[in-house]
């Protein structure tokens, strides 16, 4: 995106060949990069720290056994990480709803049951200094924000609770009123619109 | 259905929308089309990007420590089973401890004729056994044990309806000379469920007692012979 580190695909894929050869280390090496983005994504969804712990530890298991068949003509590292994430997330929510009747809001049973606060933190880059690091961070921060903003309102409204809430499209449709199948639709040209307003932001910056 | 009735699903796919029958009708058609999967990856890439508006949380370091863990765990998995065993996974200590049991078994095969170590053994396969039958079973759970965790790393793994527990230490430090670990289940009053002194590998401890009706488990240092009542506060604890 908007400034060139931290996104460092190339670097990113050079884990996943060592990871697809079986080094472990690489493996931790890549969680540092990414382990606080897929866990502050999941905690978002799920609204629980040990499901999100779970969710994580299934993202970097399926990266442990998956990493050989990693494509990267079809996306950078960093968004399949952020997909699986994404995907297990609203999975594990589902899951969780199915069996309680309700929404998940409460961890799930055994063992560490603490709650820790949810604390700033750096997910994924590294530029060696925390400040740029921070930086950085809130720059892409304001830049999709300011993508998001620049939606239709229904389109925004359809990305967020998609997105961000883990709903189906059914369950949108039932929230918003709007009829059933309007909601697939607005979904694709509200991420066809945000694609284009990212790819703007982009070019903007490497004026 | 034709490639743009399934191309109106795209949105909803890649923003995990779908219900699971239409996704599975979906990424049939998506295998099948290349025009699909181009947008599926654009549009990916963009929703991947909404991830960065979350304001960040940061994960504990025992995440960091399970993720460490998983080649370790998956090479004890593998390589018969598909999918994972959810206990391994969640547990890695847990993984590294039925590893140690699988091997004691082991070493107990193959020394099955020497009689003169058959006490040791039998008591070596009591334990075996009961670590065995507490994993097993759905209803076991574990815990962490917390409080001064800089003396060491403890994991309970508990089973209340079958009575069985069995203590993981991972760590711990070395006791004063003459003192050693002594383990209590907090019932109504503390009930002493057994005595350990830390081996320099991780390892596993029986407890003994009535573990259906406490709420919790605490380990103290007390002298060696064992102590009637803890003496101290503990060191570490954890209740359910
Ligand atoms: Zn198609």
């Amino acid at each position: 995106m908007s400034v060139p580190a931290g996104g460092n695909d190339a670097e990113d894929r050079r884990f996943i060949a060592r990871i697809a050869r079986g080094d472990g280390a690489a493996l931790t090496s890549l969680y540092d990069r990414y382990g606080a983005m897929c866990y502050s994504l999941a905690l978002r969804i799920a609204h629980s720290v040990p499901l999100a712990e779970d969710v994580t530890q299934e993202v970097f298991l399926a990266v442990w056994q998956g990493a050989g068949k990693f494509d990267p003509e079809r996306g950078t590292v960093r968004t399949w990480l952020l997909a699986m994430a994404h995907h297990k997330a609203v999975d594990a929510v589902r899951r969780a709803e199915v069996r309680r009747g309700q929404p998940a809001d409460e961890p799930a049973e055994g063992g560490d049951e603490v709650r820790e606060p949810a604390r700033p933190g750096n997910p994924g880059m590294h530029l060696g200094d925390p400040v740029a690091e921070e930086a950085w961070l809130t720059l892409q921060r304001e830049a999709v924000q300011r993508a998001l903003e620049s939606l239709a309102p229904e389109q925004r409204e359809v990305v967020t609770l998609g997105y961000f809430e883990g709903m189906t499209h059914r369950e949108i449709a039932a929230r918003t009123g709007a009829p059933l199948g309007t909601i697939k639709t607005r979904m694709r040209l509200a991420l066809q619109a945000l694609a284009r307003a990212l790819r703007s932001v982009e070019t903007d910056a490497e004026r | 259905m034709s490639h743009r009735e399934h191309a109106d699903s795209i949105g909803a796919y890649v923003l995990d929308a779908l219900e699971p029958e239409e996704r599975r009708a979906f990424e049939a058609h998506l295998r099948a089309c290349p025009i699909c999967r181009a947008e599926v990856d654009s549009l990916r890439a963009a929703a991947a990007d909404l991830a960065l508006a979350i304001p960040p949380a940061l994960p504990s370091g025992r995440l960091r420590d399970r993720i460490a863990a998983i080649p370790t765990v998956a090479r004890i998995e593998s390589p018969p089973s598909p999918r994972p065993i959810p206990w391994l996974v969640r547990w890695p200590a847990l993984a590294v401890a039925a590893a140690l049991v699988v091997a004691l078994g082991g070493l107990l095969a193959s020394n099955i004729q020497m009689k003169s170590e058959m006490a040791s053994m039998k008591q070596s396969m009591a334990m075996h056994q009961q670590v065995l039958t507490v994993l097993a079973d759905p209803a076991t759970k574990m815990t962490m044990l917390r409080g001064q965790e800089e003396m060491g790393r403890v994991t309970f793994v508990y089973n209340r309806q079958r009575n069985a527990g069995v203590l993981v230490i991972s760590t711990m430090k070395t006791p004063p000379a003459g003192q050693a670990y002594q383990l209590w289940l907090l019932l109504p009053e503390p009930a002493s469920a057994g005595m350990f002194k830390p081996q320099a590998e991780m390892h596993v401890v029986p407890v003994t007692g009535n573990i259906a009706m406490s709420k919790g488990i605490g380990i103290t240092v007390e002298p060696e012979q064992g102590s009637p009542r803890p003496t101290s506060q503990p060191l570490l604890i954890a209740t359910w």
